[in-house]
């Protein structure tokens, strides 16, 4: 018995050693008494541990189901064959040995056939044609399992994945590791264009001039240089983004949404929209973002994707709400690439959480042009963009957003309308004094400008043109012009650019996060 | 073998071993009636809503399927396995059942197939696995697991050294060396400790189970 104990702790309580576990065995066919003792005394130890709490497994489990859900075949098919060696060793096929020899035989008929076939065919086509079948066209792709090249892919040929298949873009680094089942066209015209029917697969794709686009029957991701993956359902569209940047929309809709790293993105009845691991709807990534909470060290790196670092003229004070502007302080730094960005969506956001301050005032929007919070400009008389405060007349008090749209016609150069400095303006009223507001003004030149407070629409504008003649060398400013003039004076908490046009449910979003 | 291993900085000096194990067996936030509308969401299209049956019953699932003699990762890829098996059978699923006890059947007889498997290498685990088989019968039976309620209330009446010593072991999964280190203790009188431990758990087990 007392050898029972010492193999049992051996075997209960760490890995028994093969001399441990021979003992054991001994035991067991020589001593049932003391083989159940130590069978009762393990089971205490063992059942220990469904006390504790259980690891969480929602995430594998929707995953895996997902990828079942991904092919599209009848569902007691697809559980009883789907294969997912990261979560369910279970799961593969069972076949009787009758089933395999049956399976084994139809093969062999099936690879005659198919042989038969294939060389009749060759025969007709020599014969028909004579000279034109060596010509074949040049595949766009292959097929490749194991790193083993399994046939070329031509335009517009509809593919029907097996397990650990992928697809490799001729003439570029990038790989499509496709799903069982998955069905996928291929064409390329200006760009690599995938068409996925049904199905789900995992993209590496190289840094690219051209986009690829990845189109599904709900809309498209449009892709330069990243690892995401896509899967495409009856219902819907999903993609995850590993790396990099893409951009998710519904054919015919707006800009959709851009999803980065560890993003999760949507497209459902006819919307795309980021999402939550709980599928509660996310904020949007904005390029540039800001947040002078942090204080002067972290609140003036860039927390956006461009890591852009403020210069500071001035002495504006700093406390746990944010940066207080005095009028005379100043913080900058070039932009380019995000007004590279904009101009190629033709679309801008600018959200700021403020605290105007009645200082602020004493700007006639008509006369000296507004106290500058934020903009991208060169000096007080060119500009791509800039949100400001000021007055109107006697006592009104303003937001003035100016935006470089569209071109000028030839010879019209008089003021108000000077499109190099984003004139007219589009002015509303709307400024809460001494308060905290949430601001966001988005431009599109398809939609036209919104100004936001707090959420409510405050003010909007007609389109007029896009964002051609925007130059890439302006700075961004908080806190006054380029040049220092026309201080604003007020609090400011966070400040975020986007490259597109936020909608009125993505601002309500940021407002409710900021609260 | 006296251990010499250095103390890792996590075990907190104060007592022996901080008890932070929530020991609590509250039975799943969803209501039948809930898990019935829910199942009918998920059989109607809505896949995403598979996900609340997930985090209601996946206590449920574990407290069936670990500590069965095979690692806790294999337990864990079979909790996982049980809610896709019943996702692909959902359709099986008769409203009104307890969604609970049909989820806990699919994993029983996931476990008995994964110890038959664990079990076929040697003669004393093919001894374990049968011991492990009345049980699982017994726990179907009465559809749920008396044995592991008395066993938390058992756990509860330890001394608090003898309590975090069973939380460091079992749920924390620190190493005997470690234990014994912590206690200052040699590795031979920890593993008797715990043995010790068992023991009285054992005991205390059945008698509740005698008279509960």
């Amino acid at each position: 018995m007392k050898r029972c104990v010492a193999l049992g702790l051996a075997a209960a309580d760490q890995a028994p050693t093969p001399a441990e576990e021979a003992e054991l065995d001994a035991i067991a066919s020589s001593d049932p008494g003391a083989i159940r003792e130590y069978c009762e005394l393990r089971v205490i130890g063992d059942r220990l541990h469904a006390l504790a709490p259980p690891p969480d497994v929602t995430d594998a489990v929707m995953a895996a189901i997902w990828a079942l859900e991904a092919h599209d075949v009848q569902r007691e098919f697809r559980c009883a064959n789907h294969r997912d060696p990261g979560t369910d060793r279970h799961l593969r096929v069972r076949r009787s040995q009758s089933q395999r020899l049956r399976l084994r035989r139809r093969m062999r008929l099936g690879i005659w056939a198919v042989a038969a076939a294939v060389c009749l065919g060759i025969g007709l086509a020599w014969w028909t044609f004579p000279g034109e079948g060596t010509e074949a066209p040049e595949p766009l792709a292959h097929l490749v399992r194991d790193g083993r090249v399994l046939r070329p892919v031509a335009a517009d040929e509809t593919i029907v994945a097996r397990s650990g298949e992928s697809l490799r873009l001729r003439g570029e680094a990038s790989t499509f590791t496709l799903e069982p089942v998955t069905q996928l066209r291929l064409s390329r015209s200006d760009g690599w264009r995938l068409v996925l029917e049904t199905g789900a697969m995992e993209a590496e794709v190289a840094a690219q001039d051209r986009d690829l686009l990845i189109t599904t029957p709900h809309g498209g991701v449009r892709v330069l240089g990243t690892r995401f993956a896509v899967a495409c359902t009856r219902q819907a569209t999903e993609v995850r983004v590993h790396e990099g940047r893409v951009r998710v929309a519904v054919f015919g809709g707006d800009a959709g949404v851009v999803a980065a790293d560890g993003d999760h993105a949507r497209i459902v009845d006819g919307i795309a929209r980021l999402v939550r691991k709980d599928g509660t709807p996310a904020p949007p990534r904005p390029r540039v973002r800001f947040d002078f909470r942090l204080g002067p060290e972290a609140g003036l790196h860039d927390q956006g994707e461009y890591g852009l670092s403020l210069t500071l003229a001035g002495s504006p004070q700093w406390d746990a709400q944010g940066l207080r502007f005095d009028g005379r302080s100043l913080l900058s730094t070039p932009a380019a690439s995000f007004i590279h960005a904009c101009k190629a969506t033709n679309e801008v956001s600018l959200v700021v959480r403020i605290r105007p301050e009645t200082a602020s005032f004493g700007f006639d929007v008509d006369k000296l042009g507004s106290a500058r919070i934020v903009g991208l400009s060169k000096s007080t008389s060119a500009r791509n963009l800039t949100l400001g405060q000021g007055e109107v007349g006697a006592g009104g008090h303003v937001y003035a957003m100016r935006v470089r749209r569209g071109i000028m016609p030839e010879g019209r150069r008089d003021p108000p309308h000077l499109p190099e400095n984003g004139l007219p303006a589009y002015v509303h009223t709307g400024v809460v004094l001494e308060q905290w507001v949430h601001l966001a003004a988005t431009y599109s030149a398809s939609a036209g400008y919104r100004l936001y407070r707090d959420g409510t629409l405050i003010g909007e504008g007609p389109a007029a043109g896009g964002f051609e003649a925007w130059e890439d060398a302006f700075p961004l400013h908080i806190g006054a012009e380029a040049g220092g003039e026309r201080g604003w004076t007020g609090r400011i908490a966070t400040m975020a650019l986007y490259d597109r046009a936020l909608s009125a449910t993505q601002v309500a979003i940021l407002v409710r996060e900021a609260r | 073998m006296v251990a010499t291993a250095p103390i890792p900085e996590s075990l907190e000096p104060s007592g022996i071993f901080p008890v932070t194990w929530p020991f609590e067996l509250e039975r799943p936030s969803m209501e039948p009636l809930q898990a019935d509308a829910v199942v009918a969401g998920v059989l109607s299209g809505d896949i995403e809503r598979y996900q609340e049956l997930v985090e209601a019953y996946q206590r449920d699932v574990w407290r069936v399927v670990a500590g069965r003699g095979y690692s806790q990762d294999t337990a864990r890829e079979l909790v996982q396995q049980t809610f896709v098996e019943g996702y692909c059978h959902l359709a099986r699923y008769q409203p009104g059942r307890d969604f609970r006890v049909w989820l806990q059947g699919i994993a029983r007889n996931l476990v008995r197939k994964e110890l038959r498997t664990w079990a076929h290498r040697s003669r004393h685990r093919e001894s374990y696995r049968a011991h492990l088989e009345t049980l699982i019968q017994e726990e179907q039976d009465a559809e749920g697991d008396p044995r592991l309620e008395a066993l938390a209330t058992c756990r509860e009446s330890l001394d608090a050294e003898s309590r975090s010593v069973i939380d460091a072991f079992y749920h924390e999964g620190r190493s005997l060396e470690a234990i014994a280190a912590r206690l200052g203790r040699s590795l031979v009188a920890a593993k008797q400790l715990l043995w010790r431990i068992r023991g009285q758990l054992r005991h205390c087990v059945e008698l509740r189970m005698r008279h509960p």
